[in-house]
């Protein structure tokens, strides 16, 4: 995982991630997907580094653990 | 200590001129728990003449509030029975999270030594309750069981109760009643109060086992779809007497009757214990709850604990809360009715224990939504999340599995005096409750905190005390009354020569200056009385 920071950067993990279940849980199945796609989107030209973003990419296609 | 069946009490008849008369109690306590007891041996070492009604006999059934923290540890403590509860129960500080079968992360919730209490002691509810019990006889308090609250008529200044027993009705004046009734609360009902917030669906079903040759040690142990119980949760605590505490979530269509019968539980428990050799001691069922009343002071008539806030388990806050409601209410309440404070310093219980409902009722919901996600899509983030932990450190840092009690730190009150100075403490500041440290032979910081205004002094040249608004306030000067052999005192409160601290009687600080200042001290000691401007 060259180039990526793994470790913890979120300022507020908690409350960043019941914003996102909140939002998700507004927007429902259907509109579900797409908010995460965009925000993938969003942060990745935030990232904008390529060989990050390569990394990243790598890491959440890997397959899970047995 | 041994296991023991819930403790009965004497039921004592109210007399006949009880029956036909008003008896006056200057203040009421409605409800023996946790948190009425707590409040009620505060204000009898205080000298403050208390009854508490308890409509049951026995102690409460059950592990229940199980994990008591260490500012409840601290609290007890300077109330004469922590170390009571520490030797009875079973001390742990290490957490682990599990997903399936991988440990996720372990944590560690006082990594650093010189603390005279643990970060949390395991005690089944209704041990700490007889331990509190005694404690309360011990100090000369009064509780009549089998007494149960019924009517409350508020008055300007006192409150009319009627009051049933097994032998008739009987009426009682009080100046104040106190409300620790638990979440059932008869007072907050008959004031036709509003108990608002969130009642999730999922239910968790609570067994306390017992078996020998236990191969777990004393941790806290939390799965996220455990093979032993298929895509849900899982929670383990080990008790005193070789007792287990194991909360399991069930589907949110369980039948709560049919979950609770031994032939259905029998086979939960022993898949994930891998053995059939324990006995079931209880088994509940409940569901998460986080709700709170708008208001904890109405009048004569305060709420506290369960009664005033109710929050999800798995973080071990709600006793933590009604604990410190009670350590916050009780050096306010005796000012008050001694004249030493104004009825408005009451307004400060209402504003500093909303605020930490407040916290709790956040970090409870926030817990319950990641145990139990509403909808497909947020379980898929909920699970990509556990998956992600085990190769990403950032991952951990969003799984929660409760997120334990941690004391208020009441920064935003108004009778805090504000710092002047820089200070390189974190997160403490004015509003905080005491950081413990060692002082040497068995002595410890929080020892000598409490009951009044303490100041801490690095200065041997000031004096020993100081009066204000009809306190004593005693001074400590480091060097002359107290010592700092392994130098945690000045580092844990960045204390440099001349520093000053000054701690109101439930321990949290309340101002701290770089030099002694008898006008700082005492002005800021008025402030926390609230009576700002008066000389």
């Amino acid at each position: 995982m060259s180039g990526l920071d793994l470790s913890n950067r979120l300022e507020d993990a908690d409350a960043f991630y019941a914003a996102l279940v909140e939002a998700l849980d507004a927007a429902g199945n259907d509109a579900g997907p797409r908010l995460l796609c965009r925000l993938v989107l969003i942060l990745a030209n935030e990232v904008g580094d390529q060989e990050k973003l390569m990394a990243a990419l790598s890491l959440a296609s890997a397959p899970p653990a047995p | 200590m041994r296991a023991m069946s819930p403790e009965r009490y004497p039921y004592v008849p109210p007399s006949a001129q009880a029956l036909d008369s008003v008896e006056h109690c200057p203040v009421v306590i409605a409800g023996g728990g946790m948190v009425g007891l707590s409040l009620a041996i505060d204000l009898r070492r205080q000298g403050v003449p208390v009854v508490v009604l308890e409509k049951s006999d026995v102690t409460t059934e059950g592990s229940r509030a199980l994990c008591h923290a260490k500012r409840t540890l601290e609290i007890w403590h300077r109330l004469g029975l922590g170390e009571a509860v520490r030797e009875a129960g079973v001390q742990w500080q290490i957490g682990r999270v599990f997903h399936r079968d991988q440990q996720v992360y372990s944590f560690d919730l006082l990594p650093e030594a010189g603390h005279r209490m643990p970060a949390f002691v395991n005690l089944q509810q209704d041990q700490v309750e007889t331990l509190l019990h005694a404690r309360y006889v011990q100090v000369g308090g009064e509780i009549r069981h089998r007494h149960a609250l019924h009517r409350i008529d508020g008055r300007a200044d006192n409150v009319q109760l009627t009051v049933i027993t097994p032998d008739g009705d009987y009426r009682l004046s009080a100046d104040w009643l106190v409300s620790c009734e638990g979440v059932r609360s008869v007072t907050r009902r008959a004031l036709d109060l509003r108990f608002d917030g969130d009642v999730f669906s999922d239910k968790f079903l609570i067994v306390d086992v017992r078996f020998s040759g236990a191969s777990f040690p004393p941790e806290r142990w939390f799965w996220f779809k455990p093979p032993f119980h298929d895509g849900q949760t899982a929670l383990l605590h080990r008790q005193s007497d070789n007792v287990w505490r194991i909360d399991l979530q069930l589907d949110a269509n369980a039948d709560a009757e049919v979950e609770r019968r031994p032939e259905v539980v029998r086979p939960r428990i022993a898949r994930m214990l891998g053995r059939d050799d324990f006995e079931i001691v209880w088994v509940s069922i409940y569901v998460f709850q986080c709700r709170t009343l708008e208001r904890y002071v109405h009048g004569r008539v305060l709420f506290a604990g369960d009664s005033a806030h109710q929050v999800s388990p798995f973080g071990a806050r709600g006793g933590a809360g009604g604990v410190q409601d009670a350590d916050n209410l009780g050096w306010k309440l005796v000012r008050v009715m001694d004249g030493r404070a104004p009825v408005a310093l009451l307004d400060s219980y209402d504003a500093e224990r909303r605020s930490a409902a407040a916290e709790n009722i956040l970090h409870s919901c926030r817990a319950t939504a990641f145990m139990t996600p509403r909808t497909p899509l947020s379980r898929l983030l909920r699970d990509q999340v556990l998956a992600l932990a085990a190769v990403a450190p950032f991952a951990r840092a969003l799984v929660n599995s409760g997120r334990l009690s941690q004391p208020a730190h009441l920064v935003d009150s108004d009778l805090n005096s504000t710092d002047v100075e820089r200070w390189t403490t974190g997160q403490f500041a004015p509003g905080s409750p005491a950081m413990d440290a060692p002082l040497g032979e068995g002595v410890f910081l929080l020892d000598l905190l409490g009951d009044c205004f303490v100041s801490i002094v690095a200065d041997p040249d000031v004096p020993a005390h100081i009066s204000v608004a009809g306190e004593e306030v005693r001074i400590l000067a480091l060097g002359r009354d107290l010592q700092d052999p392994t130098g945690l005192l000045t580092q844990r409160y960045d204390l440099s020569p001349g520093s000053m601290l000054v701690f109101r009687p439930d321990q949290h600080l309340i101002l701290r200056r770089r030099a002694f200042s008898a006008s700082a001290l005492q002005s800021a000691v008025r402030r926390a009385l609230g009576r700002s401007g008066a000389p």
